[in-house]
């Protein structure tokens, strides 16, 4: 039989719909529909100038906008040869762990729901409230900032609010232990997450996981190491586990705060003073930028002409995480709540995954700047 | 006048057996959960009292179901069900014996667990209903498969309750049977009113918490509310219930929960609920304590699926048989 789980369902936080292909409570496989929330904004970006394009760039994903805007501004930057101001970066950093934070804690809260664990999800929200005020404080607003620019930051912070962000991230650091000791150590939690939804370390690489669901299947790899700030500036370790179970998604994410917290604090003992802004004359290129957002690897291929947007693509973690789940740890699950447990376990973000993918049947080459000229129907022919 | 004040005491227990169902998931929600999770929660009346009321005032909806008649009237059977049990439970009614005896209780409650496997099979949600399926436009690879509900699942859920779920509650039930050495309450409360209760002896404690497992199962409480979850069959049975019959759901289970701890204080404490009886004050407590103990093991506990069901079930009914054996001691 095939079950359908959404696309309105209440364990779904945006509309998907997860076919599950079933022997009695045993999900033998499962399947994927998209589509019900896809929105065009790299088309709709096409024709416009930066300025807008970061407004439309933040509004890719609800979760972790930020990164977005930052991915976008980094990319033009590129393309102009320009680098930010160091105190620019520096705030970028801070703006981005806070961002990763929130959203470790908002992904963890939703799986305790799908496995009804309802105090534990209550609690994921009660310390990821602090984490949005410390956002709000820094950048003005919650969710869709519009903090990034090209060149910088839109506005500089002063010493007391950092002050005062350093007070929120030293009470969470106090509250934080009991709660992952609750899921830690908790043998029931432990029962429902531990070895179910399995995916080892060369199927997280066939399905392309990105992320902390390819970090907890053994893929040590974070885009953090390779970005410029982070890697001349900030001392962290890359977070990864072998499990590749429920359990093992879900403490990388809770270890992936911790590190967060590391990390915000020495970005306020060592921002430098400085500008945030610098102007930049935009020639006409074409780069691409990657960055960690806090699912996984998002990037962003941008072509202008020095004044429009001509082309972007954006490639976001989510469509990787969501493939490598339905092909991978979707497979013989004992139960069906185990099934949307798992799915829920690997972070995914619908509207970030809603992207279109160019299928060129006429068998030219075209280009697409290298992701999208997928030649369908010619492969056997 | 001793049958004017029979019916007086059974319609007057009745009557506040059913106000008190109406408050007690508020308190469960309210005072427990809530807390528990460091937030304000609802209002003590609206879960109970407040929600059906409100219910009561709603757009009668056609369900989406092949006999809507017969699944709107199933709530009405629960009730009904549940309602003859606490009747039966009362001392006034102890001369009608083929009913106020354990196997009456047991069918009675059997009819309130086969009540949600015809719910299941009469409820065709619009969530899985309605939309095109398998979507072979978008490519899909099961074309020939054939769908299913998301309530069938718990309809499969609720077969495998009623085979195995409650079982430790019926094996419970049988401990004061068995120290009394007969099937009716009125020579187990007698029992016991000679011999002091049931729970106060090595059975009597074993039993209880056996009892109290099957409480929680009975009741589709956290972590045993497989039958309802909302991760995968969302409210399963009940998905399709709106207005009206949303209500007597409601007070379906809030009276559930006071029958079946009114039933343990019968059972194993010796004092039915009689409202001119002042021991009854002690059913009371149990009624209110019994909610309280539930909301905060639900509050720390994921929804078991098979894998942890099965262990728990086969542990508490191995319990219950251990009781049992204790009883011989």
């Amino acid at each position: 039989m095939i079950l359908p789980i959404g696309p309105i369902h209440p364990a779904l936080k945006e509309p998907i719909r997860l076919k599950l292909k079933t022997r009695g409570e045993k999900v033998l496989s499962a399947e994927i529909d998209y589509g019900y929330v896809h929105r065009g904004i790299e088309k709709i970006m096409e024709g416009k100038t930066w300025q807008k394009g970061i407004f439309l760039a933040e509004r890719v994903c609800g979760i972790c906008s930020y990164i977005h805007t930052q991915t976008f501004a980094e990319t033009f930057e590129k393309i102009a040869g320009e680098t930010a101001p160091p105190r620019a970066q520096y705030l970028r950093i801070l703006t981005n762990e806070l961002d990763r934070i929130q959203s470790h804690l908002i992904a963890n809260s939703t799986y305790f729901k799908a496995l009804e664990h309802e105090t534990l999800f209550m609690n994921m929200l009660a310390l990821r409230e602090p984490v949005m005020d410390a956002i709000e404080l820094l950048t003005g607003n919650r969710v869709n900032m519009g903090w990034n620019v090209v060149g910088g930051v839109k506005m500089d912070a002063k010493q007391s609010h950092l002050d005062a962000i350093l007070k929120i991230i030293n009470g969470l650091e106090s509250n934080y232990e009991r709660y992952v000791e609750m899921f830690e150590h908790g043998p029931l939690l432990g029962l429902r997450s531990k070895d179910v939804g399995k995916m080892s370390k060369e199927d997280a690489i066939k399905g392309r996981a990105v992320g902390p669901t390819g970090r907890a299947s053994g893929l040590k790899h974070d885009w953090r190491e390779d970005h410029p700030t982070y890697r001349d500036n900030i001392d962290f370790n890359v977070i990864w586990r072998k499990g590749g179970d429920n359990f093992a998604r879900t403490m990388n994410r809770f270890d992936e705060v911790r590190e967060s917290m590391k990390i915000i604090k020495q970005v306020i003992e060592n921002i430098p003073e400085g500008d945030v802004r610098k102007k930049i004359d935009m020639p006409a290129g074409y780069a691409d930028w990657r960055n960690e957002a806090p699912r996984g690897e998002v990037s962003y291929m941008i072509k202008t002409n020095g004044n429009l947007i001509q082309n972007v693509s954006i490639r976001t973690p989510s469509i990787m995480n969501i493939d490598a789940c339905a092909k991978y740890m979707l497979q013989d699950v004992a139960t069906v709540a185990d099934a949307v447990a798992t799915y829920t376990s690997c972070d995914p973000c619908i509207a970030c995954a809603e992207r279109v993918v160019i299928l060129d049947e006429s068998g030219k080459k075209q280009d697409f700047h290298g992701i999208h000229n997928v030649k369908y129907g010619q492969e056997g022919s | 006048m001793t049958v004017i004040n029979s019916v007086i005491a059974v319609i007057g227990t009745f009557l506040v057996a059913f106000f008190i169902a109406l408050w007690l998931p508020g308190l469960e929600r309210k005072f427990v959960q809530a807390r528990i999770q460091q937030r304000v929660g609802p209002p003590v009346s609206s879960p109970g009292f407040m929600a059906p009321i409100k219910f009561f005032f709603k757009e009668t909806i056609k369900p989406e179901s092949p006999m809507p008649r017969l699944y709107n009237a199933l709530p009405i059977i629960s009730i009904l069900s549940v309602a003859f049990i606490l009747l039966f439970m009362m001392p006034q009614m102890y001369t009608f014996a083929a009913f106020a005896g354990l196997i009456a209780v047991v069918g009675l409650l059997k009819i309130e667990e086969v009540i949600y496997m015809f719910m299941g099979s009469l409820s065709k949600s619009v969530l899985s209903l309605k939309m095109p399926f398998p979507d072979i436009v978008k490519g899909a690879k099961h074309p020939d498969a054939p769908r299913s509900f998301l309530e069938e699942l718990s309809t499969k859920r609720a077969f495998r309750m009623i085979a195995f779920g409650s079982f430790p509650l019926y094996i419970a039930l049988f401990v004061p049977v068995v120290m009394a050495k007969s099937l009716y309450l009125s020579d187990i409360v007698a029992y016991q009113q000679v011999h002091g209760p049931v729970l106060f002896t090595l059975a009597g404690v074993l039993g209880a918490v056996v009892f109290f497992v099957g409480y929680m199962v009975l009741l589709n409480e956290y972590p045993f509310s497989i039958l309802k979850a909302k991760a995968d069959v969302i409210e399963g049975p009940l998905l399709e219930y709106a207005s009206k019959s949303r209500a007597y759901v409601y007070i379906s289970r809030g009276f559930l929960m006071v029958v079946l701890a009114s039933l343990f204080s019968t059972l194993f404490l010796g004092i039915p609920p009689n409202i001119f009886d002042w021991h009854s004050i002690v059913t009371l407590i149990v009624v209110l304590v019994f909610p309280v103990i539930m909301a905060a093991v639900s509050a720390f506990s994921p929804i078991f699926t098979y894998r942890q069901f099965y262990p728990v079930v086969l542990g508490s009914s191995i319990l219950g048989v251990l009781a049992i054996v204790a009883t011989f001691i």
